[in-house]
């Protein structure tokens, strides 16, 4: 739980130049356990600590948006697919190498099948 | 039941909130593009060593946060950065070690009175021996007194510096230094602003040095315009999400 009068914090799931970038704004935190709310994804990066890490940040309670880069995300789709709590919110967003493409965003991926059911 | 035109309300009110985040993911990628940019710019400048992951310390304590605000929105909350990182200067209090230096300083001061003492005997002694030559031996008296006088006072001086070194390093007057079970033996070196440590910055622009490149500046900038861009996305998906929801139960 968030301290009171402090706010969540907004966790990563992103690439370095994502995380450094994203860092400089002040997001990076890490607790007295020394849990950071952030995981740089490189090339030595498994899938299963991509799912580990997108596990525990849609758990914490003091965790109120999730960023991930959309690259990333196509990796654990089948976590984002299943995945409707309301917080945190995911936000899929554009990494240096890969714009953003909304056909591969979950959310509208949602929005389009709920109402092609329509 | 709702009518067609509550059921129509909803489909529009989503389609609106679907234009309104794929218009805020556009403008979070051209922040992010510009962010990236100017990111390159600055390794360019300073190296890409100095701007990575690497410069990122361990400890982190968010400054950018996002509170809920009424109505289940999120609002950016940015705190200023504390100059955390400096440790509060101990106050040692006087350590039972400094109080044993007064000990061993009086004992100094003892020895030299016994020194003197002593010096007080060969002198008599000379003086005993020197009777047939009355003013050879006072003069040597007098040189052996100032040298004795000289010697208490190099004495007292050493004292002094011994307090102050033992003060200063929380050891006892022997130059033992204190078993570190021992609470009371706080950093003295933290008493000494020349030996403090140095605070570690708050600002997290500043984890990559003290003169940051202008480029990495503008980075700082772009990614956080970005940020706010996410936080309205996260704010519009919200209702995106619901969208569809009111609608299959609407219908």
């Amino acid at each position: 739980m968030a301290e009171p009068g402090q706010g969540s914090l907004i966790a990563m799931i992103v690439d370095q130049d994502s995380a450094t970038g994203l860092l400089l704004t002040g997001v990076g935190h890490s607790d007295l356990r020394k849990r950071t709310n952030f995981l740089i994804v490189d090339d030595k990066t498994t899938q299963s600590r991509i799912e580990e890490a997108f596990r525990e940040f849609t758990t914490r309670e003091d965790v109120a948006v999730l960023l991930i880069n959309q690259v990333i995300a196509a990796t654990i789709r089948h976590l984002m697919d299943a995945y409707n709590k309301p917080v945190p919110a995911i936000l899929e967003i554009p990494s240096k190498d890969a714009p953003y493409d909304p056909s591969q965003d979950s959310v509208l991926q949602r929005v389009r099948f709920m109402f092609g059911e329509a | 039941m709702p009518s067609p035109t509550d059921r129509e309300k909803l489909f529009s009110d989503t389609l609106d909130a679907a234009e309104d985040y794929l218009q805020l993911q556009h403008a979070l990628g051209e922040s992010l593009r510009a962010g990236f940019l100017s990111l390159a710019q600055a390794r360019y400048a300073m190296g890409a060593d100095r701007v990575s992951s690497l410069q990122i310390p361990s400890t982190l304590s968010a400054t950018a946060r996002v509170t809920t605000a009424a109505g289940g929105n999120l609002d950016l909350l940015l705190q200023e950065p504390s100059p955390a990182g400096a440790p509060a200067p101990s106050h040692s209090p006087p350590s039972p070690h400094a109080q044993d230096v007064p000990a061993a300083s009086t004992s100094i001061p003892e020895a030299a009175a016994g020194a003197l003492q002593d010096c007080a005997g060969p002198p008599a002694a000379l003086a005993v021996e020197a009777s047939g030559s009355a003013e050879p031996a006072s003069h040597g008296l007098e040189q052996q007194l100032q040298q004795l006088r000289l010697a208490a006072e190099s004495h007292h001086q050493s004292d002094n510096l011994m307090e102050q070194l033992a003060a200063k390093y929380c050891c006892d007057g022997a130059g033992t230094l204190p078993s570190p079970d021992d609470p009371l033996s706080g950093g003295a070196a933290a008493d000494d602003e020349q030996y403090a440590e140095v605070a570690k910055p708050g600002k997290p622009l500043h984890w990559f040095g003290s003169l940051v490149a202008p480029s990495l500046r503008d980075a700082e900038g772009h990614f956080g315009r970005a940020l706010a861009a996410a936080v309205q996305a996260a704010n519009t998906q919200r209702k995106l999400r619901k969208g569809p929801a009111s609608y299959s139960s609407a219908g």
